[in-house]
């Protein structure tokens, strides 16, 4: 039996050893939230691309322009050329950032080697031109999977945009079409004619292609049921309430990569991202989301920090993560080359090798 | 042999030990309108205004303290555990408990009963907890800070009549206000490096009281009736960032940045509660209750920010730096929550009835609609319905002589809260976050100890 003295030692202990829990706390962390893919990206850094070069660049090509890039699957490919002629100046007409592709051997698409987790390096020719409306070149790929479950490659060429396919973006791909699936429109009088480039396709879910593209100085919009034969239609951009630069004039909207996205609101949502190029010459990587694929908000900053970047492709990682792939100005001999370089938002997300 | 009442009062003093440990146990605070206050009430759905009668009256219904002439001392310990997501993934709201505690002092005057309570919550990670977010991120504004403050309620009644009680009194919750000053020199190509910056944190923490009372009806053993009305109450907090710094790559450079940012971080509306307790049998309790809570007049959490910067920069650096004339001010915008009205229900079932003990088990249901409008990006006060289950169990021993002339309560309860699943489509599609889809439980826990000198 205890006696009163022991029942007080036992209540003591108890108290005792209780209050060496006083003052837990819980750290305050910040969960991840579904964020809209508006940026800003962060430049990835060394020991996530394997590569010893300045923030971002995640391949060595030396001197070799890069012309844009898609990530599919696991599969990186870009449209790249090697100079050839380093004697002819370049063109000095180009806007800041434009490559004399005239100084280039004709441009293939090339698969990327994985060095890194987001290392790449260059790789085998995996597709090149072959009918007469590509003019003897093929470029800016993009990836997409149809819900048949092949894997289309769109490219640009001279004669517009083209198509081809294949079981697996590994390759190889065969041409659909002997013609482009998206050709230029007749020029106006006196006019120089414009062909279609850079092209960026979703399906959505009805099964539309919705292929975005560059033409004329701007990003236009054309439709397929079939994802062989597009239609054009109305694209348009909302201005936000305080523009970038507001003083200085947007000469062009280029380089459009779209990804296409289904919230929990049942709706989807396509993501833009585009070049802005301004009268004084400055590039900005923007942002621009639509609900209807045809009407844009943009966003009133870049994506990016620094200005004059080209070329941005997107993939979505998962429903939180996305990954762009761009180019800045870098030069060879006195030319215009483009470094691809890479970031990743939100900026907390890295990558270990 | 020992009697069993004999056991039973020993180990209720024992009891009362792992009691006084989870007063040092790990606990954050909790706030009675959250998670209840007392294992009882909280076991009854919290439909008591018109039958409470222990420390948690100071709560509940200021009236119901004066509603027997019995001294109470009361320590209980709750704990509740969210589980938050917003499109599937966890929010990392953190759980919340914290120690309870109660007094309750008859007297009389006049021949005119009357008695004083006590009651609050003592919090142990935090007295008061303050949390900067950006405006436009999602957040469980009811349930990330709300909880974690220090609580304490005190209260006066009367009986003026044997059928009628009056009760009056005031809540108190901590409050604070915080000052940060930041100067030093700021090095643009390597800030983290080579900047040297020095700040001082001053941090005040105050309360804020609201008052509350209500009255008591016991029209016939059988029937009881309640009114309570608590008050409004806004917890304001201020940060004050006075920034004097010069910039290494500008000589003679100088910055005076000056901030205020004034938010309301916790706000209590107002409400009143109309109750009605019927006990048919000496063992069966039903209550009913309705609240209505003024959720209309909340002022959202977002602040207003005031922000003026003043620069002297060496001449010629206007070509490449910036600065605004002036910053606008930053002002709330209008939360348009609308009003609840919270159903409550709630039974109790004497299972043991005896001279020396009874065994009580007890169950409640709440509904509680969400006062926020659907989220669609200017704020994100993420809320959602919420369905609280809860059940719970007493003892009560009679008799605890020779030790003290009383009785013994001890109570315990389980909650469980269902938060279905609400969309929130944003309006701007370049805003920061997507569509969201929030929803989510909550598990609590709790036990209360009661002893009461007749």
């Amino acid at each position: 039996m205890m006696t009163g003295s022991m029942r007080f030692a036992v209540a003591l202990a108890l108290v005792g050893g209780g209050c060496g829990f006083l003052g837990g706390s819980d750290e305050f962390t910040q969960p991840m939230l579904p964020n809209s893919g508006v940026g800003l990206f962060r430049p990835l850094e060394e020991n996530e691309t394997g590569f010893d070069a300045p923030s971002g660049r995640f391949m060595s090509l030396g001197a070799v322009a890069f012309d844009g890039s898609t990530l599919r699957d696991g599969v990186f490919l870009f449209g790249a050329a090697a100079l050839v002629d380093t004697e002819t100046p370049q063109d000095p007409n180009l806007r800041s950032g434009e490559v004399d592709w005239a100084l280039f051997e004709p441009r293939r698409i090339h698969v990327g080697t994985s060095i890194a987790v987001q290392g790449y390096g260059l790789g085998e020719v995996v597709f090149r031109a072959a009918e007469a409306w590509e003019g003897g070149w093929v470029s800016q790929p993009d990836l997409v999977r149809t819900r048949e479950g092949q894997v289309r490659l769109y490219y640009a060429a001279a004669g517009g945009i083209g198509v081809a396919e294949a079981a697996d973006a590994m390759g190889p791909f065969n041409r659909i079409t002997r013609a482009p699936v998206l050709g230029g429109l007749p020029p106006g009088p006196g006019e120089e004619p414009t062909f279609p480039s850079n092209p960026s396709v979703v399906v959505d879910r009805t099964g539309r292609y919705l292929l975005y593209y560059e033409e004329a100085n701007d990003i236009r919009l054309a439709i397929s049921d079939t994802g062989l034969s597009f239609e054009r239609v109305t694209l348009t951009f909302l201005e936000p309430e305080e523009p970038l630069e507001p003083d200085v004039l947007e000469v062009a909207r280029e380089g459009p990569s779209a990804v296409l996205i289904r919230t929990v609101a049942k709706r989807e949502v396509v993501r833009l991202y585009f070049e802005s190029i301004r009268a004084n010459g400055r590039r900005y990587l923007m942002f621009a989301g639509s609900d209807d694929a045809s009407t844009f908000q943009r966003s009133e900053l870049p994506v990016m920090d620094e200005p004059n970047l080209l070329g941005p492709s997107a993939t979505l990682l998962d429903d939180l993560t996305t990954l762009l792939h761009f180019a800045g100005t870098a030069t060879e001999n006195d030319v215009q080359v483009r470094a691809p370089r890479v970031a990743v938002f939100p900026e907390g997300v890295t990558f270990t090798q | 042999m020992k009697s069993l009442v004999t056991r039973f009062r020993w180990a209720a003093i024992v009891g009362c030990c792992p009691l006084c440990w989870a007063w040092c146990a790990i606990a954050e605070g909790q706030l009675p309108e959250l998670a209840g206050f007392g294992s009882r009430s909280i076991a009854l759905g919290g439909a008591v205004s018109a039958s409470v009668e222990d420390v948690s009256a100071s709560f509940y219904n200021p009236a119901g303290l004066v509603r027997d002439d019995v001294f109470r001392l009361s320590v209980g310990y709750f704990r509740v555990v969210p589980s938050l997501t917003v499109n599937g993934r966890s929010s990392e709201v953190d759980s919340f408990g914290g120690v309870t505690y109660g007094l309750v002092i008859p007297g009389e005057v006049a021949g005119v009963p009357f008695a004083v309570g006590v009651a609050g919550h003592l919090p142990d990670a935090y007295l008061g907890r303050a949390r900067t977010v950006p405006r436009q991120t999602p957040r469980w504004f009811l349930y990330d800070n709300r909880p974690q403050r220090l609580f304490t309620a005190a209260g006066l009644a009367v009986r003026p009549l044997p059928w009628l009680a009056v009760g009056f009194g005031a809540a108190f919750l901590a409050s604070n206000r915080n000052e940060l000053s930041v100067r030093g020199s700021l090095d643009l190509n390597q800030a983290e490096r080579d900047s040297r910056l020095e700040h001082q944190l001053q941090a005040d923490l105050g309360t804020q009281r609201f008052p509350q009372g209500g009255i008591q009806l016991t029209v016939n053993p059988q029937w009881s009736f309640g009114l309570v009305y608590r008050g409004e109450s806004k917890v304001e907090s201020t940060l004050i960032a006075n920034v004097d710094a010069s910039i290494d790559e500008l000589r003679d450079s100088r910055v005076l940045l000056d901030v205020e940012s004034v938010s309301v971080s916790t706000f209590v509306p107002q409400q009143v509660s109309l109750g009605a307790s019927w006990t048919p049998t000496a063992r069966w309790g039903l209550s009913l209750e309705f609240t209505w809570v003024n959720w209309g007049r909340f002022v959202s959490p977002l602040g207003s920010i005031q922000a003026d910067v003043n620069a002297q920069l060496p001449e010629g650096s206007d070509e490449f730096v910036t600065v605004p004339e002036s910053i606008p001010l930053t002002l709330p915008e209008p939360a348009d929550f609308s009003d609840q009205l919270v159903p409550r229900l709630g039974a109790e079932y004497k299972a043991v009835l005896r001279t020396d003990y009874d065994i009580a088990v007890r169950g409640g249901y709440v509904f509680e609609n969400s006062p926020a409008p659907e989220q669609r990006g200017i704020s994100n006060l993420i809320d959602s319905d919420r369905h609280t289950f809860s059940f719970g169990a007493g003892f009560r021993l009679h008799d605890l002589r020779p030790y003290v002339p009383g009785f013994l309560n001890v109570d315990i309860h389980m909650t469980f809260s269902w938060l279905p699943e609400r969309i929130n489509q944003q309006d701007s599609l370049v805003g920061p976050f997507t569509d969201f889809a929030s929803q989510g439980t909550m598990w609590g826990v709790g036990v209360t100890t009661e002893v009461g000198f007749e």
